[in-house]
């Protein structure tokens, strides 16, 4: 019955089409501007109806329309040409590649606009662009593409994610960017995969992002994920293959040079030489090789687009097994996505944009710290297969070995929305969700590995997060234009709600059966214990924006968002975001517009006040505390009594609450000329900007006579960055050779000017010693310690130079600041910065009849790392890196490196001794790609068929002694400091790309 | 066109529900989920005792008797040495190096003003107080004890320190320090409040054994008033504990420090702590691991011994000095120092040297319940970080008799305080009679190191010490003898940590010499 309906329906639309007008049938060929090459799957439209076919094998096509009908021709990466039929009855027609120029389209917040229009620094990378890396996260895709943006990783583990700073640090607190999908504020981006991204925008300016008010201080990522277009049902497949391997390792001692070292460690304490003959132990084990190995990745994805102008869909799934470069840390993941769109009637429109993801984690431990401390003397195992015993250290493989640890996370993220288009209004309301729960499963077999490392009782820990946010959006839009003025606005409300549960349970004494890995099985119920605690918070915000331009020329923005949050007590909720905007495009005046050289100019200006609330959800609201961290560990606050050694429960403050806390305010000013000569061969941006935040969020520390553990947070800081931005691009064509040059440069100078009156806040605390302090009128998160002048050579030295005291022929002798004749702690200074000076990229790439060739580079100068790891020895018998070879062991021996000493306390203090130079250039990404000629794929009956090979994170210049000098830390004050992680690996990747 | 109006309205219409929905201010309201609030918290019993259980809860941690309170009490003393090579912060202790920038300075400052804080609470909780007036003022008189413990370890340490009896104002002044006589002034008050409400011992049910009694609180005014050579009052508060017949010596000296001597009869004042299973930390924060070593032990299943896991810092190594200090035959020497290849009285660990960097001698008093659990007779490795087992004995019986002994003897009784020396001697004499003599002499200065000599063998290694010859005024002279860098007028007194004063933005002043 319904089939019938359906052949009715169309029955009667062709009948209305074919016999209402007077129409001609057409005939006519697609091809490629310049080549001449036929294009299969153009839709051929006639405007504003339904009717329309597409191109076959050879770009032809057939189709009836009227005789003054227009017919819209569009393809995917062409310009979409519009025709008259004029009563013709062959029509040719030859479609040119998109522009990646002035007529781009780029999407800011709560809509879109010409790129020649913006007024604000608005930086835009293409999908296909960010596809090329083969990594899991977007978030490193982006490194070294987009100018004013510092990509750094955390770690190398498959599924972490960088850390991003756009234009410099500018809080205390967290100073990430937000990141918006579809329209939808989400609190990260791991769910997406670079290949489902249509384009991906960074707003830097205030102009640009004032409109996410209280949270785009720190910038925002606009995400926008491929969406269906009318035409021929084009599917996509891609796969790809890649092998990864530790970049590179660092170098360590010989096991007999090891024993050699640490006897004359001991004989320098005065303790006795561990071993008799260090030459017996030869080269002995190296760990690195224990550790790492070759890891394979997977990826397939399978998507379909297309639709009708009434229906437009994007599906997509997707399925990538990562495994890690260390056993157990792979990841398994699967996407499916479905972003629809449904034109109901000439006024309404529906659609959503959905994704569901599901991601299976094995989070097993990290070795690399146990491994860097593993003396090579050892052998990985005994003879009769257990693990051998390592005094110093622990075995680096024990952890990993019983560890059972598994991660399912499953999110749901997407909107759906309506839009009413009426005159020159356009009303759009959109439901947006994130729903994610985290499932974390750890169990520990109660082992025995070696006398060291055991666990006496088995330990099974189960956890799940449930996050919900929702976000309703309701927008009004509205377009006008006459005579050469043009004038938008846009109104809206949005109102989001968010809400975080965590629930948690431990027992002891579950068999090692994984069928058994439940709570209930405990053999000890008293054992038991549960921790469940939530946070939420909620906002409710207002929005306005104007662009208005005369003449295509004059162009102002200006923008008001007022937010509202529930972080914030009651008289301090609301507060005020205003942005104002100017744009000149000089090259549309009279004076320009027929220039030959100069194709583009536009010269804008831009300010405006931005908010960050990253604090935690109740900063503002005072509250006793049952619970407390007790060494890393939540803990009940319990009374130990009675005989039995019960448990009575106790409640306290923990922390002191400011209810006149404030919002964080920064101030943005951005100057920018954006140029281009040659038709925009070669373009050029180059931007100033200056941000400055005020009343920075942070906790203050306060006299430890309030005696609560936690400082209050308050508002009591101002940071300043500023600093330059430069793209440079060329792009040219010589007959079939085209090529083109991306060259983008930012800097940063970053400084605290005002600090909790004056206090400098101390991090990065290692053995008691902090490696940082932010104070004002220096970078945030600083290194601070001694300068080191040289070594000590003799006792002559020794009372001719100021000492603190005890220090010996060999030690490090620091320079005398203060210049009082002694050196105490007052003598420590900045002695290095985190934060580089200069972040850069690079991005070639050419492109010859079916080959394509791309290479990004990137780097940074400018700043240091503080080697954390080598400083850090906790145990006198850490293996040593093979530089230790070169420390002093006699007159003359070094005047750069201190002697070996077990129980030093000198040499170990914080000094530039422990910092290097952090700068690098690396060669992100080279790929070399192969597209077969249509001619040949379409005999198989396929669009396009591409295949490439592509090494990512293939070399990196540096004089770093790390595994990389890519040290990121999601805590601003503590950056820069590498304590030995999971490192980077190379990635070498094989892979295809077929549409049918 | 019509059409197009009537949309219009539409539109509008939806605006104004929007409006109408989004405007409601309740959404921004979010109380702290999963948090109480603090709103007459405190005015039941059960709300007033959950505050005063959180003071018993700071007992535990790190700050009170984790290696602040070790390496303050013994390690700066002539009885112990760091033991781990390693570990900085405790050499700073050894050899007097330490700064205002130490973190053993800070976590020992804070430690005693969080306990001030969670008591303060309390105390200033007493107008909203609607139960039981019995139970109010023993709540009240806990709380005042804790307060007054934080507060004596600070006066003994750093002096004068800022004298906090009400939650300040966040952005009230900075507070300065306080004279050392109005922080013994409010110790004294506070003590004698708890004295008077506090029950005695047998006076608790035993499911409240473990709170503070009437016993600990004399106890600590006794020490309080040594602290200042006041023996009038010591003696009167000694004698109060010795004449109130709650307490005896325990027999066995070595089995005070095991699991069967916690709560025993000799015990005064003692933090309570247990390792639990669940993820609550009941334990003390590193009491144990700090002062650990490792240990071979006898497993019965297999019938072999198993080294045990390598819990234990090895930190508090009993000195060559004190080793020397014992009397010939003194069991207590064995009590207290274990050294290694010992089998020790559970007769089936052995003392294995943890690391090459650690000395050789342990404290038994502080290591022995790592590796014996008395609850299932399983021999365990007793639960790192904040899960040690074992109480912290701070007052002893002991104690107060020696406490009894030095006042009478300075208050001119010498018989008298020959009774009580030589009780504690009789003790550990055990059934050897050939073996510590009872003191005879009556002569002042001789009783006097007499006394001495017997609190140092007596109490060793239990955090004492270096309290002990510091009010004796000796400390200069007993440390310099050691080669350690001790400066009479600067040391007598530790630093008030760095970020207090940088805190206070001065207003705290730093004691003379740092």
């Amino acid at each position: 019955m319904k089939r019938l309906l359906l052949i009715f329906i169309l029955f009667v639309g062709i009948g209305t089409n074919a016999f209402s007008q007077n129409t001609i049938k057409i005939t006519g060929k697609v091809t490629e501007a310049g080549s001449d090459f036929p294009i299969p799957g153009v839709s051929v439209l006639v405007k504003g109806t339904s009717t329309g076919t597409a191109t076959d094998m050879e770009g032809k096509y057939t189709l009836t329309a009227s005789a003054n009908d227009i017919i819209v021709y569009s393809f995917i990466g062409m310009k979409s040409q519009e025709v008259k039929v004029d009563g013709r009855s062959v029509i040719d027609v030859a479609l040119n590649p998109q522009d990646q120029g002035l007529d781009e389209v780029v999407v800011i917040g709560y809509g879109v606009q010409k790129k020649s229009d913006l007024t604000g620094s608005v930086a835009s990378v293409k999908g296909a662009d960010l596809a090329k890396t083969p990594t899991l996260n977007v978030g490193s895709s982006i490194s070294g593409k987009v100018a004013g943006v510092q990509v750094t990783s955390t770690d190398g583990r498959p599924g972490s994610s960088p850390v991003i700073r756009i234009r410099g640090v500018g809080t205390l607190n967290n100073a990430s960017p937000i990141y918006v999908v579809d329209g939808l504020i989400v609190s990260d981006i791991n769910f997406l995969n670079s290949n489902e991204i249509a384009s991906l925008e960074v707003l830097k300016d205030a102009s640009a992002t004032a409109i996410y008010g209280s949270r785009g201080a720190n910038g925002v990522i606009l995400i926008t994920t491929k969406k269906g277009k009318s035409g021929k049902t084009r599917i996509d497949f891609s796969t790809h293959l890649s092998i990864s391997e530790v970049s590179n390792t660092i170098d360590m001692v010989s096991a007999s040079d090891y024993a050699m070292l640490r006897n004359e460690s001991a004989l320098n304490s005065g303790n006795e030489a561990p071993f008799e003959d260090p030459s017996i132990f030869g080269k002995g084990t190296n760990w690195w090789d224990e550790i790492y190995s070759t890891a394979i990745s997977q990826n397939y994805k399978l998507s379909a687009s297309g639709g009708t102008d009434n229906i437009k869909y994007h599906l997509s799934a997707s399925y990538d097994d990562q495994e890690g470069i260390v056993e157990k840390t792979d990841l398994e993941k699967i996407t499916i996505r479905a972003n629809n769109e449904y034109q109901l009637s000439k006024h309404v429109k529906v659609g959503h944009n959905l994704s569901f993801i599901k991601v299976d984690k094995h989070g097993g431990p990290d070795p690399t710290r146990t491994a860097y401390r593993a003396p090579g003397i050892y052998e990985p195992y005994q003879e009769d297969g257990s693990f051998t015993e390592i005094i110093e250290a622990n075995n680096p493989l024990v952890g990993t070995h019983y560890n059972n640890s598994l991660n399912e996370s499953e999110r749901l993220v997407g909107n759906f929305f309506g839009e009413v288009k009426v005159g020159d209004f356009l009303f759009r309301s959109s439901y947006g969700f994130e729903k994610k729960d985290i499932y974390n499963r750890s169990y520990t077999p109660e082992y025995i590995a070696n006398a060291r490392q055991s666990n006496d009782i088995s330990k099974l820990t189960k956890s799940n997060l449930r996050y919900r946010s929702y976000i309703w959006d309701n927008t009004l839009n509205y377009y006008k234009d006459f005579k050469n003025h043009h004038f938008d606005a846009m109104a809206g409300i949005s109102i989001q709600d968010t809400k975080s549960e965590t629930l948690k349970g431990f027992v002891t004494d579950i068999p090692n059966n994984s069928n058994l890995w439940y709570l209930d099985a405990t053999f000890n119920s008293e054992s038991e214990s549960v921790d469940n605690y939530a946070t939420s918070w909620s906002y409710l915000s207002y929005m306005f924006r104007m662009n208005y331009s005369y003449l295509n020329r004059y162009l102002l923005t200006a923008t008001y968002r007022i937010d509202g949050s529930s972080k914030f007590s009651d008289g301090n909720r609301y507060a005020h975001f205003p942005s104002l905007a100017l744009g000149w495009r000089v090259s549309q005046e009279d004076f320009l517009i027929d220039s030959d050289i100069i194709s583009n100019l536009k010269l804008r200006a831009s300010w405006g006040i931005i908010g960050n609330d990253k604090i935690g959800a109740y900063a503002s609201i005072q509250s006793l505390s049952t619970t407390e961290s007790i060494g890393g560990n939540t803990s009940g606050i319990v009374a130990v009594l009675g005989e039995n050694e019960g448990v009575a429960q106790g409640a306290t403050l923990l922390k002191l609450s400011d209810p006149t806390i404030v919002w964080e305010e920064t101030t943005q000013t951005d100057i920018g000329v954006e140029i281009g000569f040659f038709k925009n061969k070669l373009s050029a941006e180059l931007d100033y900007y200056r941000r400055e935040t005020d009343d920075i969020l942070i906790a203050v520390p306060i006299p430890s006579y309030f005696g609560t553990r936690q400082d209050p947070v308050v508002n009591a800081a101002r940071v300043l960055n500023d600093g330059f931005e430069m793209v440079l691009r060329w792009e040219d064509k010589i007959g079939d050779f085209s090529y083109g040059v991306g060259a983008n440069l930012t800097t940063v100078n970053n400084e605290v000017k005002e600090l909790a009156n004056g206090r400098s806040f101390l991090a990065g605390s290692v053995d008691s010693q902090s490696f940082t302090r932010t104070m004002q009128g220096n970078a945030i998160g600083a290194f601070y310690g001694y300068k080191v002048d040289g070594v000590f050579q003799n006792a002559e030295e020794l009372a001719s130079y100021p000492v603190f005291g005890g220090e010996q022929a060999g030690d490090l002798r620091f320079k005398d600041i203060d210049g009082d004749g002694v050196i105490t702690e007052d003598d420590q200074t900045i002695i290095g910065s985190p934060i580089p000076d200069f972040t850069f990229g690079l991005n070639l790439h050419c492109e010859y009849k079916g080959f394509d060739f791309s290479m990004d580079l990137q780097g940074v100068t400018g700043n240091e790392i503080a080697n954390g790891k080598i400083k850090k020895r906790w145990d006198a018998g850490y293996n040593y890196e093979a530089s230790a070879l070169d420390r002093w062991h006699g007159e003359g021996t070094s005047y750069t490196n201190p002697r070996l000493n077990d129980a030093d306390v000198h040499n170990e203090k914080m000094s530039d001794y422990w910092l290097e130079d952090g700068s690098y250039l690396r060669i992100r990404n080279v790929q070399l790609g192969y597209t077969l000629p249509k001619s040949i794929s379409q005999k198989l009956s396929l669009d396009l068929v591409r295949a490439y090979v592509s090494a990512t994170n293939l070399y990196t210049f540096t004089d770093y002694s790390g595994f990389t000098p890519d040290i990121g830390g999601s805590n601003v004050l503590t950056n820069g400091i590498d304590m030995g992680v999971y490192p980077l690996s190379a990635t070498y990747t094989f892979g295809l790309n077929v549409t049918f | 066109m019509n059409r197009i109006m009537k949309e219009k309205n539409i539109i509008i219409s939806l605006l104004f529900l929007i409006l109408a929905f989004t405007a409601c201010e309740d959404h921004l309201d979010k109380q702290p989920l999963g948090e109480l609030s603090p709103e007459n918290f405190y005015s039941t019993a059960e709300g007033a005792e959950a505050g005063v259980n959180a003071a018993y809860s700071y007992l535990r941690h790190y700050d009170l008797v984790g290696l602040p309170f070790i390496a303050g009490g013994d390690i700066a003393s002539d009885d112990s040495d760091p033991g781990n090579k390693n570990n900085k912060a405790s050499i700073e202790f050894d050899e007097f190096t330490f700064s205002p920038s130490s973190s053993l300075m800070t976590n020992w400052y804070s430690g005693q003003y969080v306990l001030i804080g969670r008591a303060n609470i309390v105390i200033n909780s007493e107008s909203e107080f609607v139960f039981e007036e019995d139970l109010q003022k023993r709540i009240l008189a806990e709380a005042k004890f804790m307060r007054a413990y934080g507060y004596f370890n600070l006066v003994k340490s750093f002096g004068g320190v800022p004298k906090i009896t009400v939650l300040p104002e966040l952005d009230g002044d900075f507070i300065p320090r306080a004279t050392p006589e109005e922080i013994w002034q409010l110790i004294d008050e506070d003590l004698e409040y708890a004295i008077t409400y506090l029950p005695e011992r047998s006076e608790y049910s035993p499911a409240n054994l473990g709170r503070v009694t009437k016993g600990a609180a004399r106890g600590l005014l006794a020490r309080a008033f040594l602290f200042r050579n006041d023996f009038e009052k010591v003696e009167r508060y000694a004698m109060e504990i010795i004449n109130s017949n709650e307490y005896t010596l325990f027999p066995d000296y070595e089995g005070i420090f095991t699991y069967d001597g916690e709560n025993c009869s000799e015990s005064v004042f003692e933090v309570q702590a247990t390792r639990s299973e669940s993820g609550n930390k009941t334990g003390t924060d590193k009491y144990n691991t700090v002062q650990g070593s490792k240990a071979k032990y006898w497993d019965p299943e297999q019938g072999k011994f198993i080294n045990n896991q390598g819990l234990g810092w090895g930190i508090n190594s009993p000195s060559d000095d004190l080793e020397a200090a014992y009397e010939d035959g003194d069991p207590r020497k064995d009590a207290t120092i274990a050294y290694v290849g010992d089998t020790l009285y559970d007769g089936r660990s052995i003392v294995v040297r943890n690391s090459k960097n650690h000395g050789t001698k342990y404290n038994q008093k502080g290591i022995l319940p790592l590796f014996y659990d008395g609850t299932d007779n399983k021999v365990t490795g007793g639960g790192g970080g904040a899960n040690n087992p074992a109480n912290v004995r701070l007052i002893r019986y002991a104690d107060v008799l020696l406490m009894a002994a030095e006042a009478l003897n300075e208050n001119d009784k010498p018989t008298d305080a020959l009774v009580y020396l030589n009780m504690v001697r009789e003790r550990a004499r055990g059934d050897n009679p050939d073996i510590l003599p009872n003191v005879t002499t009556t002569d002042k200065l001789g009783l006097r190191n007499a006394i001495w000599h017997e609190r140092r063998v007596e109490l060793a290694m239990e955090q004492n010490r270096y309290w002990d010859i510091l009010r004796q005024g000796r400390a200069a002279e007993l440390l310099q003898a050691l080669g350690k860098n001790f400066v009479e007028g600067k040391h007598n007194l530790l630093p008030i940590p760095q970020v207090d004063v940088d805190a206070t933005e001065g207003v705290i002043t730093q004691n003379p010499g740092y």
